[in-house]
């Protein structure tokens, strides 16, 4: 299926060539041109009504859905050695996109047997103890505003500055994976009317 | 029968190839491939390949083929980006546009997969959907006749409309389908203000997808309190999106609703902290050719009066 994604993508190409070769020969010939039009426009379409993705030929589902009640989210945060609980920063993850990270966590981490989920959160405990201790030594690593500074695009979503009020001082020493869940109505009655469940938990040896 | 086939050939002929300015072309050209230069640089997108093999786990070889993506090699992957970006500078400076604007699409392409493949491998709203489509369509075209150094004076020609048309068609189809995406997967309960209250509630309630500043995360409980601002919303989600398809075709359509996507972004922005990066990519529907001869008719209409003003001092 990804190699005929593929596929579609080249046709689109190998079209595109066509017509600049047949434009490049005859200025006036049409015929090729008008067949990319038409191929783009039929595959935009047909991808879109059928809600298949073929990207680029994207079918932009732009919150087209329904909010669940009630809803579930993943958190990661960081413990020290007393067992306090740190949020972490999402630039703390840079180079790494704190929204993929967590997407690829949700679909694929609870596969995984419990060696490997511990190398995993092994790996990412060092990465944000490393950027919290660069953090400290005023030595942050910009990744994503080194070239832009503050006019850097944004990601698509916003995420609180957790480490702006302060860095944690005490080195982390293990990761707890939570799911909240709350109903958005209740919770806007009652901002406390949130569910945490404790779904994971690695320490360092 | 004849006739109606006349009539479409007539629209079809009208709407790809009217003579257009080589201005129009070029300056989509310039606005794609400073907004790929933006997104581009504003990520590490190189460094997704040193990630330890268990996040690659679970991507098959044809995912990996479909964006020749293989893990583990950040340092080609670092050249690639350079590459791309140098490619996407002479876009820019009309520097060999058709093949800058090729390479640079084709490299997009291949980061823009690398940056999700790990999970997914559709990287939509990330910002390169629209890029990669829109710098190969360039490249079939004589982008490169304005906005470069030693372009001669063209005439508007037939050749400037088709791909500008196409351009635009990519962007406006990121409305549409939005529009139609909402429609084919919940229905037209979507449109239903609880609905959209039930988001605004969400986004203001999620305090990992918060904005820092005073402008952010008042607006959305204050949306959510209000059923006709809700109903609004809806409105907008589905019926603007998806009369955004005519831009590329209709003059009064680019007048209206080009300013409303701009003004729909902010409010999503302030509301739902989400940002839209190709909001930039909406320069494409400006006519820079009308822009600047207005301006340069100004500024020579200025011109007499001072001449005047100077002669009867």
């Amino acid at each position: 299926m990804n190699l005929a994604k593929a596929l579609v993508f080249l046709t689109f190409v190998a079209l595109g060539l066509a017509a600049a070769y047949s434009i490049q020969r005859n200025p006036k010939t049409r015929y090729v041109v008008n067949l990319l039009i038409a191929y783009t426009i039929v595959v935009s379409f047909a991808v879109g009504f059928t809600q298949r993705e073929n990207w680029p030929f994207s079918t932009w589902p732009f919150i087209a859905g329904r909010v669940a009640r009630p809803a579930t989210f993943p958190r990661i945060v960081a413990i020290d050695a007393e067992q306090n609980e740190h949020q972490i920063d999402y630039r703390a993850w840079e180079p790494l996109e704190f929204d993929e990270l967590i997407a690829w966590k949700e679909q694929f981490f609870q596969q995984f047997d419990a060696a490997a989920k511990d190398r995993i959160a092994a790996y990412l405990l060092d990465h944000v103890d490393t950027a919290r201790r660069q953090w400290s030594a005023g030595e942050r690593r910009h990744y994503f505003d080194r070239f832009f500074g503050p006019l850097s695009a944004p990601l698509f979503l916003g995420h609180r500055a957790y480490w702006d009020a302060g860095v944690p001082d005490r080195a982390f020493s293990g990761l707890r994976f939570y799911n909240e869940t709350w109903d958005v109505e209740e919770r806007a009655r009652d901002p406390s009317k949130i569910a945490r469940r404790l779904v994971y938990e690695y320490r360092k040896p | 029968m004849t006739t109606a086939i006349a009539r479409l050939q007539e629209i079809w002929l009208r709407a790809f190839f009217s003579p257009q300015s080589a201005l129009n072309l070029a300056a989509a050209r310039v606005i794609i491939a400073f907004h790929a230069l933006w997104v581009l640089l504003s990520r590490d997108i190189p460094a997704t390949s040193a990630l330890p093999k268990e996040f690659w786990a679970n991507i098959g070889s044809a995912e990996r083929w479909r964006y020749l993506v293989v893990p583990g090699h950040p340092g080609v992957e670092y050249a690639v980006q350079w590459i791309t970006v140098a490619a996407l500078v002479c876009v820019i400076l009309g520097l060999l546009p058709r093949l800058s604007c090729f390479v640079s699409g084709l490299l997009l392409y291949h980061l823009a997969g690398l940056e999700t493949l790990y999970w997914t491998a559709n990287p939509f709203q990330r910002g390169f959907t629209i890029s990669v489509l829109a710098l190969l369509t360039l490249s079939f075209s004589r982008c490169g006749d304005a906005l470069r150094l030693g372009a001669p004076e063209v005439a508007p020609s037939p050749q400037y409309c088709w791909p500008l048309r196409l351009i635009q068609f990519h962007l406006a189809n990121a409305y549409f389908l939005s529009g139609i995406s909402k429609l084919l997967r919940v229905g037209i309960s979507w449109l239903e203000p609880q609905n959209l209250r039930e988001w605004f509630l969400l986004f203001s309630q999620q305090d990992q997808v918060i904005r820092e500043g005073f402008m952010f995360n008042n607006l959305a409980p204050w949306f959510a309190d209000h059923y006709i601002l809700c109903a609004i919303a809806g409105f907008f989600g589905v019926v603007a999106n998806i009369c955004f398809i005519a831009t590329p075709f209709s003059r009064s359509a680019r007048r209206i609703l080009v300013p409303d996507a701009a003004f729909f972004h902010v409010i999503v922005l302030f509301s739902m902290n989400i940002f839209w990066n190709n909001i930039i990519q909406l320069l494409i529907y400006v006519n820079w050719s009308w822009l600047v001869e207005r301006l340069t008719g100004r500024i020579g209409l200025q011109r007499k009066l001072d001449v005047w003003a100077q002669r009867n001092s």
